[in-house]
């Protein structure tokens, strides 16, 4: 079977599930590719895009979601809508209020939905917000030009996110698709294949290995989280049967004319030697309570056979800093939901962490941020970044070391651990033979009791808590063929390989893999691998088998055997970035 | 000019007497500060800069790079605005066919000194900011900045009348100067309480503040009078000076015409960030 055929097979699959309980204006993507029902999307669009407020100044709010799903629908299948339903788009769009949001997803569907408007209606002489539509183009064509040339040379900035990475990707494809300007067509549809690539290289068995920009809302114990869930599926295959699968915010995507080169499911597929995989993405907007910028995020991912192990050097300034969705490390398997992960966070508690990156005021923000979103002051939660952590990696090892001050509210650190695994316990380390495939060391640095945690369905498992100032954690996972038994190699991960000695007077812990590398960990100083210090500075932009990809030119080249992927996105080094106005 | 307007977390608000209030059309955007002239309104918002209109209509200054916008002051010219924001302070131009674009000026500063919760232009060139690093002040229109000897707090408001500067810290009282450069702390009462606007009511000076409303001359001890929340902004009437409005996140706007000896809450509104009084009545 072609890719195309692929492709086929699995989008008439998700159009089939979600054309039974069409309710969004996604969801009118498959009504009409399924049943070509323009009279029941014309209920769904007036029933959910804007709604009229009460007054003689009744006006039209809509978010960055709905003009943007409506602009997509519009533009895909304007020879099917009907008269009334393009009216009413319409309406909502050139005379509504919009809110721009602050999030780089929120920005970029603004911005693709207003200039896929202005072109669909150029006659509209004043829009919503008394500008004329050759204004509000120019000003969407500035941005969008400009973010994704910044993406190419310094990275992605809400980058790798398991939630909203589709909410970029489908943009792209709108725009790939749909829009005039063939410049911009063209780098929309580069962006679009490398915000794909970026979920290829660290796709593992349906999920998204490694760290991520924000994977919060309570999911990043799951093995398939969020829009990305859907995309893998769509674009890669390999799995089948998860409910995360089916996603009608994603069904644009699959009833595009877009799709992304072959080699990328074939890269995500193929799990046959184990590499490293490097990135480098956009530093943190942090805009306050520091003095000093955040530094580019460096992510490294390690791809075994049976496991993926990836930590991120997150750049944060200090503390208050610590953007709330972040997740920085994990330990992926196959598995299934609760089944397949291993992760721990500090779950910083300080509404400074908020105001840091958002425009409230410090001293009510911890209230109004978190009251409709408790879980994100949960003290037992797992997402979240923590000025507190850092952490290095080699292969299948990692050192996650973290010095939490007096004071902190949270002194501590939550592991979770699933439950199907039998967990051993032995001379500090706890012991796991996941899935018959691997095994897994872990060596909590600091006193330690186990917990169960159960919060409806989204987490559910163990909480290890691992208790103090100054504590951590060490990784190691080492597939089943390399070592003799759980027995052996437990034997050998317990053999004096770890040293913590030095670790509360200064800051230092050593650890030799099962591989013989050595790795030593200063906190707050150098990552060294075998006596040489990481340079993370040296980073590309991508690094991995057959990637070629320097950090500022806006070249990536990705090769598998004899197929090579080539995206240039034509950038002029020389020239300034537009300003990161955004937060991600 | 002589209407009540307030910002809130819903949009922005009108009243002619400060008891019947009506929604300026139905931009529902966050409101964080208002400057008024006889020819115009404008108004900051959480994600960019908006002119009122006459009609249904507010016409949007701001471009791809001016957001999260905290307050605003007039200069010359046009659109003859400098912005304050979490990004630092930039200055608006229009371009020919009638855009308006954005210059930033503190983009060299430190990420706490760039974050500019309140600017006064003095003159077209002499700016003061209040910023997460405390007082700067620029003479060339953003060109260089001098640190005040009011640095290492925040600063949240800013005010100058003909008897000199104050300024709101955050937990550290109001402060004055003569210049803007040179601070000191001003009455006594406010250790540890953080500042978020301060307005003439008549000849004394009323504030809000994380434990509520004070009240005092400036020189001497500030008084509680009420509103134990936090209060965001401030104002009292021109012409009577004991009628204040308080603005309260979460808890609305509230008035008293007694100088604080009883407060009413105005039902239906919350998260107020910003009040302007009437002008040109006293």
């Amino acid at each position: 079977m072609s890719y195309l055929d692929e492709l086929a097979k699995r989008g008439q699959h998700i159009l089939n599930e979600v054309v039974q309980h069409p309710r969004s204006l996604y969801a009118c993507h498959a009504v009409l590719a399924v049943k070509n029902d323009a009279e029941q999307v014309e209920d769904i669009v007036l029933n959910v895009f804007g709604v009229e407020h009460a007054g003689p100044f009744g006006r039209i709010a809509a978010g960055t979601f709905d003009v943007f799903a409506a602009m997509h629908l519009a533009c895909r299948w304007q020879d099917r809508l009907t008269s009334k339903t393009m009216d009413h788009i319409r309406k909502v769009v050139a005379r509504g209020v919009h809110h721009r949001g602050n999030t780089e997803n929120h920005w970029l569907m603004y911005y693709v939905g207003n200039l896929l408007a202005t072109e669909l209606w150029p006659d509209e002489p004043i829009w919503w917000n008394g500008l004329s539509a050759k204004v509000m183009r120019d000003e969407a064509m500035r941005w969008l030009i400009g973010m994704m040339d910044r993406t190419a040379r310094t990275g992605h900035h809400e980058y790798d996110s398991t939630q909203y990475h589709g909410w970029h990707v489908t943009p792209m494809i709108a725009l790939a698709d749909h829009v005039q300007d063939v410049y911009l067509r063209e780098q929309a549809a580069k962006t679009a294949t490398l915000l794909i690539a970026d979920m290829a290289l660290e796709y593992f068995y349906g999920a998204w290995a490694g760290g991520h920009s924000r994977e919060g809302y309570r999911e990043n114990t799951w093995h398939t989280v969020g829009t990305s869930a859907a995309l893998g599926y769509y674009y890669f295959g390999d799995e089948e049967g998860d409910p995360m699968h089916i996603q009608a915010g994603m069904c644009p995507a699959v009833t595009a004319f877009y799709h992304p080169p072959e080699i990328l499911a074939q890269i995500a597929k193929d799990r046959n030697t184990p590499h490293v995989i490097q990135k480098t993405k956009a530093p943190r907007t942090i805009y306050r309570h520091v003095d000093e910028e955040a530094k580019p995020v460096r992510k490294y991912t390690y791809l075994s056979r049976s496991f993926a192990l990836g930590t991120t050097q997150t750049g944060l300034p200090g503390a208050p800093a610590g953007p709330i969705d972040l997740v920085s490390w994990d330990l992926t398997w196959k598995g299934h939901k609760h089944e397949g992960k291993v992760v721990c966070n500090h779950p910083y508690l300080s509404p400074g962490r908020f105001s840091a990156f958002l425009s409230e005021v410090p001293q009510s923000i911890g209230r109004s941020v978190a009251a409709p979103k408790p879980y994100l002051q949960n003290p037992d939660r797992f997402f979240g970044a923590s000025p507190y952590e850092q952490m290095m990696q080699h292969h299948g090892a990692a050192i996650i070391l973290y010095r939490i001050p007096d004071g902190d509210a949270t002194p501590y650190i939550n592991l979770f651990l699933p439950k199907n695994v039998s967990w051993t316990e032995r001379a500090g380390w706890i012991l796991g033979h996941i899935e018959g495939r691997f095994y897994l060391a872990l060596h909590p640095i600091g006193p330690y009791r186990w917990e169960a945690i159960a919060e409806d369905d989204h987490v559910h498992g163990w909480l290890l808590r691992i208790l103090g100032h100054h504590i951590g954690l060490v990784v190691e996972a080492v597939e089943c063929d390399e070592v003799v038994s759980l027995q052996a190699f437990g034997d050998t991960v317990t053999d004096g390989r770890l040293d913590v000695s030095d670790w509360e007077t200064d800051g230092v812990v050593s650890y030799r893999a099962m591989n013989g590398h050595l790795l030593v960990m200063t906190y707050h100083g150098n990552h060294c691998v075998d006596g040489e210090p990481i340079d993370y500075s040296s980073w590309p932009l991508y690094g991995g088998p057959g990637i070629d990809a320097p950090l500022g030119t806006g070249v990536v080249v990705i090769r598998r055997g004899d197929e090579e992927l080539r995206l240039d996105f034509d950038v002029d080094e020389n020239k300034p970035m537009i300003p990161m106005r955004v937060i991600g | 000019m002589n209407t009540w307007l307030v910002g809130s977390h819903q949009g922005l608000y009108e009243s002619r007497d400060g008891d019947s209030w009506k929604r300026v059309h139905d931009y529902d955007f966050r409101i964080t500060s208002i400057v008024r002239t006889p020819q115009k309104v404008c108004v900051s918002t959480g994600s960019g800069l908006w002119q009122i209109s006459e009609q249904p209509l507010w016409i949007q200054l701001h471009d791809e790079t001016l957001t999260e916008v905290l307050d605003l002051a007039f200069l010359p010219g046009d659109p003859g605005i400098v912005a304050a924001s979490t990004y630092g302070v930039a200055t608006g131009y229009r371009e020919k066919n009638g855009v308006v674009r954005w210059v930033w000026h503190s983009d060299r500063l430190p990420v706490n000194a760039r974050y500019t919760n309140t600017v006064v232009a003095e003159t077209a060139n002499r700016w003061v900011i209040g910023t997460e690093a405390g007082v700067l002040v620029t003479e060339d229109a953003g060109k260089t900045w001098q640190h005040s000897n009011l640095m290492g707090c925040a600063v949240r408001v800013l005010y100058c009348d003909d008897q000199g500067w104050w300024a709101g810290t955050d937990g550290r009282g109001i402060w004055t100067s003569c210049d803007g450069l040179r601070w000191q702390p001003s009455g006594v009462g406010l250790d540890g309480v953080t500042i978020y606007d301060i307005a003439p009511a008549g000849k004394r000076l009323i504030a809000g503040t994380d434990r509520g409303v004070v009240v005092g001359h400036g020189n001497d001890a500030w008084l509680e009078v009420g509103l134990h929340t936090f209060v965001a902004a401030v104002a009292a009437h021109p012409q009577h000076p004991d009628f204040w409005m308080a603005g309260c996140l979460p808890g609305g706007l509230w008035v008293t015409h007694s100088g604080g000896a009883e407060w009413q809450q105005v039902a239906g509104m919350s998260n107020v960030e910003v009040i302007l009084p009437p002008e040109g009545m006293a």
